[in-house]
């Protein structure tokens, strides 16, 4: 399978796509009602609105711009669904099945949280638009700030789904732990920015989060297109240093970690 | 799967007063199913002592925006930095009644449902709201309810002082109510799951739980007139908190009891209403 085609992957994984979207498509209803259940941008829009006001670092205008795109990419993230997805099959057996086909195991452990959360988000193409213009967002309307923010966040989901992968693979050898895999939930809310834009943390504190994995899609996304912080080629040149990095850690740990893995489940 | 009558409403509950039971008798049963939670959570002690240093971590993740968040907003509107980690403190505890009491038990009716097991449950010669929806302890998640203690503690310390020592009395009564709310509003979100049987409406108590984590005051105006009346997250965290410091007028504390208090006997009577259309149902 490894051998299989670059064509015979992607159309494989378009089959498989297409089969969740299938799925999901009964419970749409469902789903983009669950859309409701995030509101945690929310609440930290309306702290950080607070404690922008009169701070000099950001004005409330681009802090609400901030957390506006925190709901959008935080709804279009999958790497916590990749750790619970993975920790669930390997502890249920049925990841064996998912090696067994046509396509990446990975991709095809993503693809239903993908279709999910796409058809999750299809009410914030009107109701993000309607907030910002509500609630007084400023976003930059620079086309090269825009560009950039796009880039950033296709080169930070990359860099975060193999961080994922990689700490989702950890199920096979600490077993399914529902708190240790969750952790990562909390370190995202972190180095993504969700807790804070990067701009209000301490110096040092801001370029950790600038310079991690999950920053670039989120946190990245919104400090760009609220003029936070202004595009520079050393984000993207970390991100992509983290693409390589991380690939080839994930290529030298999978078939030790698969080693791992007995296929016996319950 | 039976007319009804029985489960959970008028037959069982008069069978149950008519042995002169009643609320003490749900009592012993509702201990006895948290003793054996307990019990069952002994066994794996490994598990416990990992889910409360996990519990310790994802506190630095909630407590983080308010201390960060603090160093900006000066005396904004009284919430100083102390004031807004007396208010975590609150949402912490909420925390541990949402973990502790609802989710597994919420999560576990669900599941009943769906696999048809919760008629024995309904048929228990014990009030059967409170324990479907009481009667599993999520132990590993009990120690939060001492870590809410402690940062509150810590909170005060820091200068959170409360307004008075009858303040103290009347927000020991507001965390009660609140923590009545929310029960009442995460049973409200599901328990259509009765008949609906693919039903799961946990996104709202998520919602009040999660726009709890700030104080309604700092919520634009619109979100604000909402949280307050439509939603009771201003009755989650923020009112206990201003009721500690000595911020609310006095009818505050008898509005949140009573809320509570309506939104109990609202959820026993469709509850109630419920469980009389319930057909046992396997798949």
């Amino acid at each position: 399978m490894a051998s299989a085609s670059l064509a015979h992957t992607l159309r494989s994984t378009a089959a498989w796509l297409r089969i969740e979207a299938l799925s999901i498509a009964q419970f749409r209803a469902q789903v983009i009602v669950s859309l409701l259940g995030w509101v945690v941008p929310f609440a930290f829009m309306a702290l950080w609105n607070a404690a922008a006001a009169g701070s000099g670092v950001m004005t409330p205008g681009q802090t609400t711009a901030y957390y506006l795109m925190q709901l959008v990419t935080t709804n279009l993230g999958i790497t916590v669904p990749l750790i619970f997805g993975l920790g669930y099959l390997v502890y249920s057996g049925e990841f064996a099945t998912y090696l067994m086909l046509p396509l990446p195991s990975l991709i095809a452990v993503v693809a239903k949280p993908t279709v999910r959360n796409l058809t999750q988000s299809v009410p914030l193409v009107v109701v993000v638009p309607l907030l910002a213009w509500a609630m007084d967002a400023e976003f930059s309307g620079d086309p090269v700030v825009v560009l950039a923010a796009i880039a950033l966040f296709v080169l930070g989901t990359v860099a975060g789904l193999l961080c994922a992968a990689l700490y989702a693979l950890a199920v096979l050898w600490f077993g399914k732990n529902d708190g240790l895999l969750g952790l990562f939930a909390g370190l995202q809310w972190v180095l993504a920015g969700l807790i804070a834009p990067s701009s209000f943390l301490p110096g040092w504190m801001a370029w950790v989060l600038r310079l991690s994995p999950l920053w670039g899609a989120q946190g990245g996304v919104g400090d760009l297109l609220s003029g936070a912080v202004a595009p520079a080629w050393y984000l993207f040149a970390a991100n992509a240093a983290w693409i390589v990095v991380l690939a080839l850690v994930l290529r030298w740990a999978w078939p030790r970690a698969l080693a791992r893995f007995e296929a016996v489940g319950q | 799967m039976t007319s009804g009558r029985g489960y959970g409403g008028g037959h069982a509950r008069s069978r149950v007063r008519g042995l002169g039971h009643g609320w003490r008798h749900g009592w012993r049963v509702l201990r006895t199913s948290w003793r054996l939670s307990l019990k069952a959570a002994a066994a794996y002690r490994g598990n416990m002592v990992i889910g409360t240093g996990v519990t310790l971590i994802w506190l630095v993740f909630a407590i983080a925006p308010v201390l960060a968040a603090g160093r900006y907003l000066g005396e904004g509107d009284g919430w100083t930095q102390s004031r807004l980690l007396f208010l975590q403190a609150v949402w912490y505890w909420m925390d541990a009644v949402m973990w502790v009491f609802l989710t597994n038990n919420v999560g576990q009716l669900q599941q009943d449902v769906r696999k048809g097991q919760v008629d024995w449950k309904l048929l228990l010669p014990t009030d059967s709201l409170t324990f479907v929806t009481l009667g599993g302890l999520n132990v590993t998640d009990v120690p939060k309810f001492l870590i809410a203690l402690g940062l509150g503690a810590w909170a005060v310390a820091a200068g959170a002082f409360p307004g008075s020592a009858w303040t103290v009395v009347l927000f020991l009564v507001c965390l009660l109510a609140a923590s009545v709310i929310l029960w009442a509003v995460g049973v409200f979100a599901t328990y259509k799951v009765l008949t609906l049987f693919d039903f799961d409406g946990r996104f709202l108590v998520n919602s009040v739980h999660n726009l709890a984590r700030v104080p309604v005051g700092l919520y634009g105006v619109v979100l604000r007139v909402v949280l307050s009346s439509v939603l009771p997250v201003i009755l989650i965290t923020t009112v206990p908190s201003t009721v500690f410091f000595g911020w609310s007028r006095w009818w505050v504390t008898p509005v949140a009891v009573t809320v509570a208090a309506a939104l109990v006997v609202a959820l026993r009577v469709a509850w109630r209403r419920e469980t009389r259309q319930y057909v046992g149902l396997q798949n």
